[in-house]
């Protein structure tokens, strides 16, 4: 699965990390950090993430 | 289950939050009684609240789905009523305004207005807090944001309460119609004569394929922004110092240690946050939650002061401790309609805290803790007045 972010949209939320702790996480900037290579188990959870996105900014391929 | 819970009447009761929990504990998800008289499923259990936030068989467009749960019949109001994508597309258009360095350069404007405020207060006296300065100091931000002319600041007031706390659902269809049909006017001037302000900026804003809002679009978008943007903090502010002033060891521990003051914020977003429940959504498809059966067509609304008190995230949640490690509120709700103006509240409720302790040594009610009046309102919760003792030093 591929995850991109677009970071101009981006508005540090935190959103998807409340969702999918295991993907995503806010560093203390509250620029998001992507885990990468997510185990495809946890492709429902990653697409819920995009969903919770209230500007989104998450895009995924191939979940 | 076959009660039906009324509100709005047992919101006129400080122990609403008790009386949710005792609820709570017997179901996650109950009826309840709107002011139009219709029913709504009413969540009220914190995990399925956090699972229903993000759920996309709830839709907030009520408008074409279910127009019987709109806020105002006929006036889809901008990014509260609206679904992805198009939700999505509407709010980037605000995002920057909203975003951490636009509210950072906010900071000492709202610390200006506070301190004007403040200064009319005197060096001692009695006055109602709300509207001495909880109700004034963020309207006059978010007017500033949006480019409201001073003069025009006066009928807000009214108009915030007849939309949010909603006393009548005619008092609430008047006062929206009248706020509109103002933003058309305003728009309309703007248009004529660009200012430097967020208004003006999505006047002239345009999405990727050269189209720009509507006069219509624009007017919900300015109604909603004015409204959300100040009533909440206007409440959530009330509310934050009525719970210091009646825990006195909170109080004493945040005059002693002023960096606890963020915390207290976000103890008093979870303990009893303004915004109480959020706009209806209409359900796309039967659902299963919480031991019923949503029906698809029916609606759903959150109490997220519920949610905050839920005994299955804290034991003590009934507690008032500005010492939490972590508050974990839903105050701002989750998901897609996450608060948008989040950061800018937290920001007003902190620097004003701070400056009424930092100017009030002596700040107390001035009225027995039991006689202060909660707003009998499904919505917003409030106090109706505030009235607080204060003196700049101690006789």
């Amino acid at each position: 699965m591929r995850i991109t972010v677009d970071y101009g949209l981006c508005d540090g939320l935190g959103q998807c990390a409340l969702v999918a702790p295991e993907v995503f996480a806010l560093d203390d900037d509250e620029q998001l950090v992507v885990a990468p290579d997510p185990a495809p188990e946890l492709a429902g959870k990653v697409a819920a993430a995009a969903r919770a996105c209230p500007v989104r900014a998450i895009s995924v391929e191939g979940a | 289950m076959s009660e039906i819970i009324d509100l709005a009447a047992l919101a006129s009761s400080a122990e609403l939050e008790q009386e949710l929990a005792r609820l709570a504990a017997r179901h996650e998800i109950i009826r309840t009684r709107q002011l139009n008289e219709q029913e709504t499923w009413t969540v009220l259990g914190a995990a399925l609240t956090r699972e229903l936030l993000s759920d996309p068989r709830l839709s907030n467009d009520v408008h074409t789905h279910a127009p019987h749960g709109a806020l105002v019949p006929g006036l889809q109001v901008m990014l509260l009523e609206q679904d992805d994508p198009g939700h999505a597309r509407y709010r980037r258009l605000v995002t920057a305004a909203f975003a951490s360095k636009a509210v950072r350069q906010l900071e000492p404007r709202i610390t200006e207005i506070t301190r004007e405020l403040l200064d009319k207060l005197g060096e001692s006296g009695t006055a109602d807090f709300i509207d001495a300065f909880t109700y004034p100091m963020p309207l006059e931000v978010i007017c500033d944001l949006l480019g409201v002319p001073g003069a025009d600041r006066d009928p807000f007031r009214k108009w915030a309460m007849d939309i949010s706390a909603a006393p009548s659902l005619e008092a609430m269809q008047t006062s929206a119609g009248e706020l509109f049909a103002y933003c058309i006017g305003l728009i309309g001037a703007k248009r004529e004569r660009p200012t430097e302000d967020l208004l003006s900026e999505l006047i002239a804003a345009r999405f990727e394929d050269g189209t720009g809002l509507s006069d219509e679009e624009l007017s919900s978008f300015a109604a909603v922004l004015l409204i959300a943007g100040h009533d909440t903090v206007t409440n959530l502010l009330a509310n934050a110092l009525h719970e210091l002033l009646t825990h006195p060891e909170q109080l004493a521990a945040l005059r002693a240690d002023r960096s606890l003051v963020g915390k207290a914020v976000e103890e008093a977003l979870r303990f009893r946050g303004s915004a109480m429940t959020t706009v209806n959504r209409v359900a796309l498809e039967d659902i299963e939650a919480g031991g019923v059966t949503i029906r698809k067509g029916e609606l759903v609304r959150f109490l997220l002061n519920a949610a905050n008190r839920d005994p299955e995230v804290r034991a003590d949640g009934h507690t008032f401790d500005i010492g939490r490690a972590t508050a974990q509120h839903v105050a701002f709700g989750m998901g897609p309609h996450f608060c948008l103006g989040q950061r800018l509240a937290r920001q007003e409720a902190t620097i004003a805290l701070a400056e009424i302790l930092d100017r009030f040594p002596v700040l107390e009610l001035a009225v027995p803790a039991g006689e202060v009046r909660w707003l009998a309102s499904d919505a917003i919760r409030g106090l109706e007045e505030l009235p607080l003792r204060y003196a700049r030093q101690a006789s």
